[in-house]
């Protein structure tokens, strides 16, 4: 039972949330914790108008801490995070915000079935949100912009996870009325899995649809996420392509992204060599070049994660 | 034997609790002579109790350890190195069911996490990877119950399966 609890849990917060899940320290039988640092530095384009190019600029970028607990036996379980993100901390004494991510009680009604309250990680993106899931440093909207139109919010949520599909309605509240999340999830062929979301909140609406595909060493994925934001003329309209290969304890991420985002367009491209030291560390380089509305933009940057 | 190990338990712990209560009682409040007498003969029911116990384990373990030796001269002189070795076996199978090379033997890369966990029991720590092409690291650690060496054995999974296996060196 606690297996499959566990593999829920991590479905809803791996498959489902799109995050990934982290190390786990059994603090007590029924109490773990886990977390990840994040240190990153990157020196490139400054896309303010007329700003010249940055300096070096990065350091301590995230501190998480989760605590997650899974009494055995229990359909009931609980999820705690703290994230503590540097704010381009380059000098000592810089202010650090600090956040609750996923905060969530769930009740597992069966082993597919589960409801869960609480701060949940939206359903959307092929990128997560924690750095320990990405294959490269930025997000794939220019000045490392995320394209997604939701990522924490309070909610409820039911989720549905088999092995060959899974479905997930969220549903929040956002001054007075309903914002939803939809997910369906197809994960039946081998290597494959293919994800579809709608988000409905009354200031946007998003479609984001995203497959990924492992040949041999090689991982594919493309996506698509078009936002309609209330008051806004034209919308978001993002497509990204990643290929990832992976050698041994090394790996080389290409991707290319592009299209309209935040009334300006772009296209983007990133060169990203990674490196597992172990099982708790990896470390990567990336250097993107942009052109943003007929500028250019290089950005090289440079990332270090311990996970416990 | 686990039905034996709860009755020692609750015989010792009777045992101290007669034994720290009865001076505590006679400070608190007066005992009869009756009383006292009464607790003296319960008291040494149970001692005579859990060395019935004690001598029935320790004759299973030695019936178990001249079993499993020749009784040549030679290997009678190793009787209680054999008998501390089938203690010391006993201990680890009951603390650390994957100390046992076979156990590891029967793994094959595919395996889900499931079958692992059937084959080795729970891991020490169940973590996932930063490692692109893995998702999942089982670590079975511990210390070896006659050497006190530590020894760690991993699995990794990617997408559900076994892909990778470090054996233990037990």
């Amino acid at each position: 039972m606690k297996m499959k609890k566990e593999l829920l849990a991590s479905l809803t917060s791996a498959a489902l949330f799109g995050s990934v899940a982290n190390a786990e320290i059994p603090l007590t039988d029924d109490l773990s914790a886990y977390g990840y640092i994040d240190m990153a530095y990157t020196d490139g384009g400054d896309y303010t108008e007329g700003g010249a190019d940055e300096n070096l600029d990065g350091g301590f970028a995230e501190f998480e801490l989760g605590f997650s607990f899974a009494p055995e036996g229990s359909a009931w379980s609980a999820v705690a995070e703290l994230s503590f993100r540097g704010q381009g901390v380059t000098a000592a004494g810089e202010d650090i915000d600090t956040k609750a991510e996923t905060v969530t009680i769930t009740y597992a009604a069966s082993d597919e079935l589960s409801f869960t309250v609480g701060n949940i990680l939206s359903y959307q993106g092929f990128e997560t949100f924690d750095a320990t899931g990405l294959f490269q440093y930025s997000y794939q909207g220019y000045d490392n912009n995320v394209v997604y139109s939701a990522g924490y919010a309070y909610g409820a949520s039911a989720d549905y996870a088999t092995d060959d599909y899974a479905l997930g309605l969220w549903v929040g509240e956002v001054d007075d009325s309903a914002s939803v999340e939809f997910l369906a999830a197809y994960t039946g062929i081998e290597d494959l899995t293919v994800k579809f979301i709608y988000a409905n909140d009354p200031t946007y609406e998003t479609s984001n649809v995203w497959a990924s595909y492992d040949v041999g060493s090689f991982t594919f994925a493309a996506e698509y996420t078009t936002t309609d934001i209330v008051g806004v003329d034209d919308d978001d309209s993002v497509y990204m392509a990643l290929a990832y290969y992976s050698y041994g304890d090394g790996g080389l991420t290409l991707r290319y992204s592009g299209g309209e985002f935040g009334g300006s367009d772009f296209d983007k491209f990133s060169v990203s060599p990674g490196y597992s030291f172990s099982d708790n560390v990896f470390g990567l380089l990336e250097l993107s070049y942009e052109e943003v509305e007929d500028k250019d933009y290089t950005t090289l940057a440079a990332e270090l994660i311990y996970s416990f | 034997m686990k039905t034996k190990y709860n009755t020692h338990l609750f015989l010792f712990a009777l045992c101290g609790a007669v034994l720290t209560g009865a001076p505590t009682m006679s400070v608190a409040e007066a005992v009869t002579q009756g009383e006292f007498l009464a607790l003296q003969q319960r008291v040494e029911q149970l001692e005579a109790s859990l060395r019935t116990v004690k001598n029935t384990q320790v004759e299973a373990i030695a019936t178990e350890a001249f079993a499993s030796m020749p009784m040549t001269q030679k290997d009678k002189s190793s009787l209680i190195e054999n008998v501390v070795q089938t203690i010391q076996a006993r201990e680890e199978s009951a603390n650390y069911p994957w100390m046992d090379a076979s156990k590891w033997a029967n793994l094959s890369k595919g395996m889900s996490p499931e079958e692992v966990v059937g084959v080795l029991d729970q891991p020490t720590l169940n973590e996932p990877s930063m490692h692109k092409r893995v998702d999942l690291v089982y670590t079975y650690q511990g210390r070896r119950v006659a050497t006190a060496k530590k020894v760690t054995g991993i699995v990794r999974f990617y997408k559900g399966k076994v892909i990778e296996i470090e054996v233990p060196d037990v």
